[in-house]
């Protein structure tokens, strides 16, 4: 018995190893498509030269002040979002949970464009503590309505988007109220158009410790989906652990907003194509989650670059024409449950 | 005992209606005062009665105060019968997505129709975007089963695809961003006299049928099982509630863009207030959705002065909350 289930274990992490070693590729197929594909097209293995030897050419600039900073941001913000999404799902055991049906992303955006209207002087670097305290705000909201236990998986999702409508409602009011109507997809889906590396280090470090924790505790998440008593006797606190998620949570996600705007369905969809791909073990699912969220986004991304050639359609509409589909069949998927 | 009870309460719900038929006519008078010019009341009343400030009043604000009336007074009534129809207080079409859906049709009618048309191609892309999105809502809803809020989601999620499409649209077309702008997030700004005989003229049209439905509305609460024994087609019944329901939500959208929770809001306020049954109840509806999106418009006339804020985001912003408070009182029930 025990060595079976030893080997099916070892059996298991090898399969996800390859399945992380495939979606690596897929990510980095993508990223390099990014930065090939543009209004100047740039052959493929021009760009990849240029990548490794960057030769002081305009096409070597654009490699790398423009389409390499995109792919970053990219990247960054769709393994934030896509973490957060992972651990917000376990935390509330709600699969509809997501830094964007549960309102998160939009209290980040709402307290980040109030900070930037009263202090016009604030950096973008300056736009991550006010974002971290509108997703806490937010977060703790729907953390009380979710442990007050009176509400279903569905009811609490739909609870949380009207949240997140409200708050996008009060978005838009104050942008139009200051005349700042131009920014409003911005604040309202996300975008990552004209990215640069400023914004790269913005999130970066929030990315390695958020992402880093969650990896190192990424055994002890599995606790939060077993009840307290089970927790405990395993000698497990599940409430410091459960405090620890809803941090990083408020780090990933808040950092992400602040630098991309609120960006969606990519926390929503992830988990669920994870685990779908990878079966549920909580440490499997966070680090494949962290390739998939990023493939996901530079590949909406370049979608959106596409599709509307020469525009670009900011890479938040083409994840909610991709994302709300797919809301769709998750319900639908639940619903058989 | 009946008979003493009946009259008393159709005395209650009159009295209510008047009540909130005074504060619509305080709140559009006091709409018609705000404007590049500020006119007093007096003025205002002079206007009206054809005095010196009657162009203004007249061409200009009174068109946009008897519009968000006529809008607010629909979406309530619309709201009403859908969630009598489908027996769920949550699905109002301005939750369900349907709004939104009736707006992306008239956005891509009124951009790819030649100009000519556009007084007959946005009306059409109206309905066409409602009755499209009520049908995929309720295909997808039927296999649902009970729960209320998974067909509120559904609806939900639609309604995000509906605007993901139409801001798609906005970039390929930025010219017209504007326009889908209002599509979007509902307002009342820039109506005219035609507006309001457009819209007037569509509900005389839909008169008749809300009458029919207001009288069979009661039934809806019952079962389907229930209602075939009582001799009456469940599917005939709920088929006509929703129809009319698209119908006049179809009206509002053309003639406003998808105000957000207005139709969620009245009905929920007219039970509360004049009780459940529908004589009393739709009436009441449509005056407090005709009072919600006058106030609403006037508030966000008010709020931001000089710049303008449309009636639909005051709208979401009053109602969302609402949804939210409605969610945590059916927290229990329902499944």
């Amino acid at each position: 018995m025990t060595t079976r289930g030893g080997a099916a274990t070892r059996h298991e992490t090898g399969s996800a190893a390859l399945l992380a070693f495939c979606l690596l590729l897929a990510l980095a197929a993508t990223v390099l498509a990014g930065i090939s594909f543009g209004v100047s097209a740039l052959p493929v293995a021009r760009a990849l030269h240029l990548l490794f030897v960057p030769d002081g050419s305009p096409d070597s600039a654009l490699v790398w002040d423009v389409r390499l900073p995109r792919a970053m941001l990219a990247t960054l913000v769709g393994a934030n979002l896509a973490v957060a999404g992972v651990l917000i799902q376990t935390l509330t055991r709600n699969s509809l949970a997501s830094p964007q049906t549960f309102g998160i992303n939009a209290g980040a955006s709402l307290v980040i464009v109030i900070s930037l209207i009263a202090m016009p002087g604030l950096s973008a670097g300056g736009t991550v503590w006010p974002a971290f305290i509108g997703a806490a705000a937010v977060g703790l909201a729907m953390w009380a309505l979710s442990v007050s236990g009176a509400m279903n998986e569905m009811k609490l999702a739909l609870a949380g988007i009207s949240i997140q409508l409200v708050l996008a409602a009060l978005v838009q009011a104050i942008l139009i109220a200051n005349n700042a109507g131009q920014d409003i997809v911005y604040w309202l889906a996300g975008s990552i158009n004209g990215a640069q590396w400023s914004k790269v280090w913005i999130i970066l470090p929030f990315t390695l410790l958020g992402g880093g924790i969650a990896l190192i505790a990424g055994r002890h998440f599995g606790v939060l989906a077993l009840d307290e008593t089970t927790g405990i006797s395993l000698g497990q606190n599940a409430r410091r652990v459960g405090g620890l998620a809803a941090t990083l949570i408020v780090v990933l996600a808040g950092s992400a907003v602040a630098v991309s705007g609120p960006i969606g369905f990519i926390g929503l969809l992830v988990p669920h194509i994870v685990r779908r791909l990878a079966g549920n073990d909580q440490l499997t699912v966070i680090v494949l989650s962290a390739i998939t969220g990023p493939l996901l986004l530079t590949a909406a991304d370049l979608l959106g670059r596409v599709a509307a050639f020469p525009a670009e359609t900011p890479v938040g509409i083409v994840t909610a024409l991709i994302g709300a589909p797919a809301f769709v069949a998750i319900l639908w998927r639940q619903r058989a449950k | 005992m009946t008979s003493a009870a009946l009259p008393s309460k159709s005395l209650r719900a009159a009295s209510v209606c008047l009540a909130i038929a005074a504060l619509i006519v305080i709140v559009a008078v006091l709409g018609m005062t705000i404007g590049a010019v500020t006119l007093s009341v007096g003025q205002v009343l002079d206007g009206i009665a054809g005095g010196k400030s009657a162009f203004i009043v007249m061409q200009y604000r009174a068109p946009r105060v008897i519009v968000s009336i006529l809008a607010g007074a629909s979406l309530g009534i619309a709201g009403a019968f859908l969630q009598g129809a489908l027996r769920n207080p949550l699905a109002s079409p301005d939750v369900v997505g349907i709004t939104k859906w009736a707006g992306l049709g008239a956005f891509l009618a009124g951009l790819f129709a030649p100009p000519a048309w556009a007084v007959w191609a946005i009306p059409a892309g109206v309905i066409a975007g409602a009755v499209a999105g009520a049908l995929v809502l309720l295909a997808i809803g039927r296999s649902f089963g009970g729960g209320i809020a998974a067909l509120a989601l559904v609806g939900v999620a639609l309604g995000m695809l509906a605007q993901a499409l139409m801001q798609y649209v906005m970039v390929l077309f930025p010219t017209r961003a504007d326009q889908s702008m209002v599509w979007l997030a509902g307002s009342v700004y820039g109506s005219t006299m035609t507006d309001v005989v457009a819209l007037s003229l569509w509900l005389i049209a839909c008169l008749p049928f809300v009458l029919i439905a207001t009288i069979r509305l009661d039934a809806g609460g019952f079962g389907d099982d229930t209602l075939t024994s009582l001799g009456i087609s469940p599917g005939l019944l709920r088929g006509g509630l929703i129809v009319v329901s698209v119908l006049l939500c179809a009206g509002s959208v053309a003639a406003v863009g998808s105000m957000g929770f207005l139709g969620l809001l009245s009905p929920h306020a007219a039970r509360l207030l004049v009780g459940p049954r529908a004589r009393h109840m739709v009436p009441a509806s449509a005056l407090i959705g005709a009072l919600t999106l006058s106030a609403a418009d006037l508030i966000g006339r008010l709020v931001a002065l000089p710049n303008e804020i449309p009636a639909g985001i005051v709208a979401a912003v009053i109602g969302g909350p609402y949804l939210i408070f409605l969610l945590m009182k059916e927290a229990g029930r329902h499944d």
